[in-house]
């Protein structure tokens, strides 16, 4: 996982590149960390350069959308195309979280 | 002077009892010293005997120390450089060349300050140098870092040796799950079927599973199911759902059993994990075939109604035990005699990651039509795999598991009998 990060007013930026796998459970964890740490309403997951990803990164989605709720914050998925938006959809993730065109 | 003397002594002697203590652990260590001198052999034995070394045995030359050094396996060597018969470089390219030998600490003990000798010393496979004559300090010293890392290694090397046997026990038991030959032939006995299957942990124990279970003389129930993940975690919720999967009795269609599967699974896995399925009735009175899916790779189906090209079926749905309620479908499809399925795990078209795999799902149906028909589901199968792997061995970077089902016309079933 290759991560870029921003916070700009409410909203909290992380552009997700590259591959989201197994091995990026503690980055991740971090990462959702700095969002609640922040104080940010909103967290957009930037997915337009995010090539691939496995079923442990789409459980991490989960994960950040119950530490969102939890912790006072809504999540966005923004810009899923290719291989990741196709996993998106065929697990109807697109009807639990929050997802949006680029 | 005097005082100058009693100070130094002082010193030598808190620096004797640091580095005794630090020894005393490696008390039952096995020294090995090769040293032609038996004046220089006598003296590195007292000290090693001072600070606690007991085992300790003696050669001559290299010869001799290679003789003792394979039977006894010795934790340390201390060899001397110029010995007859075998001097000690010639002994350490001989232990080198012992696999038995690779990870035992070889401390050369020299006169020299040539660094070109030095430098043919650890070519030949010393780990370390000590400098002659032996200052006791030092070359304990450097006895205490040797066994110590020697010892690391020992323990770590044990370690794997035990998690790869634990490892092993567990995938037999997971492949214990899968069905067994007894089963598979008495699948190929009561249905007009010809079936084959592939399962491939990608570290030995794996999160997929696929399954087969005859409802009655005219209904088959097959499944393929993938966990969240993969390795250990994912294993032992294979295990979890086989536990629920032999409980239930009766199936009375795939999206029932899901519904099932997904409240079971929802209590009892954390946020983030879940489990994508495909799982099918097929009736072979009626020829069709009702089936639902959790998420799962979209299943490939090749019938007449396709007009004869591998077609997906929907396999969008929620995965298992993400949410309450899992709103589960059932749909039903012709399955005529002719008709062939293929299943498989997401690995199938994720390697290597998107978006350099050598399948997509379209590019997968695609070269499962261009097969020469009749087929039969085994050359399907190895078609597929040797084309991802290229003919060779290339690891997947998660589990694979894919099963082929087609339903054979009788009188070619007969035929085959």
């Amino acid at each position: 996982m290759k991560l870029t990060t921003s916070h700009i007013g409410t909203t909290y930026n992380a552009v997700i590149a590259d591959r989201l796998a197994f091995s990026d459970h503690k980055a991740f964890r971090e990462l959702l960390f700095a969002v609640t740490e922040s104080g940010a309403k909103t967290c957009v997951f930037d997915l337009s350069r995010l090539q691939s990803i496995d079923s442990s990164g789409l459980g991490m989605f989960m994960v950040a959308h119950e530490e969102g709720a939890a912790n006072g914050w809504d999540l966005v998925l923004k810009g899923a195309n290719g291989h990741v938006d196709a996993l998106l959809k065929l697990g109807k993730f697109d009807k639990i979280l929050t997802l949006q065109e680029a | 002077m005097n005082k100058a003397v009693a100070a130094c002594a002082d010193v030598q002697e808190q620096q004797s009892k640091l580095v005794e203590n630090r020894l005393f652990e490696y008390s039952t260590s096995k020294v090995l010293i090769a040293e032609d001198s038996s004046t220089v052999r006598r003296q590195i034995a007292q000290y090693l005997t001072h600070y606690g070394l007991l085992q300790i045995r003696f050669a001559k030359h290299g010869g001799e120390a290679l003789e003792v050094a394979t039977q006894w396996y010795p934790d340390l060597i201390l060899t001397d450089l110029h010995m007859p018969v075998m001097d000690g470089f010639e002994l350490c390219r001989n232990l080198r060349a012992d696999p038995a030998f690779d990870d035992v600490p070889i401390l050369v003990l020299t006169g020299t300050e040539k660094h070109e000798e030095h430098a043919t010393v650890f070519e030949a496979g010393a780990t370390d140098l000590i400098r002659k004559p032996v200052y006791h300090m030092e070359l304990v010293g450097r006895l205490q870092v040797h066994l110590e890392r020697s010892q690391l290694i020992k323990r770590l090397t044990e370690y794997k040796e035990w998690v790869a046997l634990e490892l092993d026990y567990a995938k037999t038991m997971q492949v214990g799950m899968l069905p067994d030959r007894a089963l598979i032939n008495e699948v190929l006995e009561t249905y007009p079927v010809d079936v084959a299957s592939h399962y491939q942990p990608s570290i030995g124990l794996g999160g997929d599973l696929w399954g087969i279970r005859p409802l009655s003389p005219n209904r088959l129930f097959f499944y393929i199911l993938d966990f969240s993940g993969h390795g250990v975690g994912a294993a032992i919720n294979t295990f979890r759902f086989q536990t629920f999967y032999k409980g239930v009795a009766g199936i009375e269609s795939p999206a029932q059993l899901m519904e099932k599967l997904n409240g079971f699974l929802k209590g009892i896995l954390p946020i983030g994990q879940f489990a994508t399925m495909f799982c099918a009735i097929v009736d072979f009175e009626r020829n069709e075939m009702t089936y639902s899916s959790a998420g799962a790779p979209p299943t490939l189906v090749r019938s007449d109604e396709t007009g004869g090209v591998f077609a997906s079926l929907d396999g969008s749905g929620f995965p298992l035990g993400l949410r309450a309620r899992g709103d589960y479908q059932n749909a039903t499809v012709p399955f005529l005699p002719g008709s062939t399925l293929f299943l498989y795990s997401d690995a199938l078209v994720e390697t290597p990651e998107p978006p350099h795999s050598v399948f997509d799902y379209s590019d997968l149906a695609q070269f499962l039509g261009e097969f020469d028909t009749p087929q039969s589901c085994v050359d399907r199968v190895v078609g597929v795999l040797s084309k991802v792997t290229e003919g060779g061995d290339a690891a997947f970077n998660d589990d694979v598991t894919i099963f082929c089902l087609a339903h054979l016309d009788t009188h070619f079933r007969s035929d085959q009998r």
